[in-house]
């Protein structure tokens, strides 16, 4: 299953967390794009489909998430 | 025994070995540096390269040639092996030091700070302490409170596991269930191997079981059968990787460990 996470509409994924928590078959996992510095904290965390061939097509993901942000193909 | 035994442990358990935990053993081959890049860049390195080679699962000559370089790379930089309790215990009582720490693990599949991993032997403050997503996190721990938490967190039914960086240093025990990466990619995808089963294996006393069916929800392996005909419960080997959480919730003591050596037909 090709799973796509659209990284402008999904925003903050942190404090919302819905794909993360709710998928069936734990395919997402989230990553800060801005590596964490001496004092820095990690920014810019994005979404992505970490074992996409786990996705069974259960388009769960697809409701839950508030912005859009996840396409099947 | 596992391989890493015999190749570390002079025949005898290499993770209850004093070595493997030793200073002089950090200061060589960067292990410090490697320990920082490893865990300061866990989500990204580890979950992209993941996601990377599970994108060539429906290609399998090229998903076993990658996963084959992955699992090597693995073993030579960070390995881990289920521990049961009882040795988790031994092994803290060897220590100077346990330091409570986030996990990265957790981090990447659940976007949550999580404090179940423990740094053991070394001091992440001069780790991690300038890294200000871990730094108000880390608490060093006396040695009777690493061991209460742990005994807590096996009553919670948490698999315990020992890690290393750079084999053979062991620099880390892990509390963990199936928000773990390693349990993601080993045990619930099977796309790629990171850790060894643990050197037991889990049997139910015929006799004793009730039949009460706890220790099948406290598996995290699915390793539990129950037999309605025979009201008993029983483990199948196979599929245990022998970190013995399920006896803490058997009443009548039903669970006992065995050696997996004994098994001619078991690998780890």
């Amino acid at each position: 299953m090709k799973i796509r996470v659209d990284a402008v509409a999904c925003r903050d994924p942190l404090s919302c967390r819905l794909c993360l928590d709710r998928c069936p078959e734990k395919v997402f996992g989230t990553y800060p794009r801005k590596k964490r510095g001496p004092d820095r904290e990690a920014r810019d965390w994005v979404v992505f489909p970490m074992l996409a061939s786990e996705c069974t097509g259960c388009r769960e993901c697809l409701d839950f998430c508030p912005r859009g942000a996840i396409s099947l193909g | 025994m596992c391989e890493f035994c015999t190749q570390h442990g002079e025949g005898e358990k290499w993770y209850l070995v004093m070595e493997n935990y030793s200073r002089e053993l950090l200061s060589q081959e960067g292990r410090v540096e490697f320990m920082e890049d490893f865990l300061v860049n866990f989500e990204k390195d580890k979950g992209t390269s993941l996601a990377r080679l599970d994108s060539l699962r429906s290609r399998p000559k090229l998903y076993r040639f990658f996963r084959r370089k992955a699992e090597a790379r693995a073993r030579a930089e960070h390995w881990g092996q289920v521990v049961p309790i009882e040795e988790i215990i031994e092994i803290v009582d060897m220590l100077d030091s346990v330091v409570r720490m986030p996990c990265v693990c957790r981090s990447l599949t659940t976007g949550r700070k999580a404090r179940y991993c423990f740094g053991i032997g070394i001091d992440p403050h001069s780790i991690l302490g300038k890294y200000p997503d871990y730094s108000h996190s880390l608490e060093v721990l006396e040695r009777e409170e690493a061991k209460e938490l742990l005994t807590s967190f096996d009553k919670k039914g948490l698999v315990h596991s020992v890690w290393t960086f750079k084999t053979p240093y062991i620099g880390g025990i892990c509390n963990c269930d199936m928000d773990c990466l390693a349990y993601r990619a080993q045990v619930k995808s099977g796309i790629l191997n990171t850790m060894f089963r643990a050197e037991y294996v889990g049997m139910v006393d015929w006799e004793l079981c009730n039949g009460c069916r706890r220790c099948l929800s406290s598996c995290q392996f699915g390793a539990v059968r129950y037999s309605h005909t025979m009201k008993r419960a029983a483990i199948d080997t196979r599929r245990c990787y022998g970190c013995g959480v399920c006896r803490a919730v058997c009443e009548p003591g039903a669970i006992t460990l065995s050696p997996r050596r004994g098994f001619a037909g078991l690998s780890w």
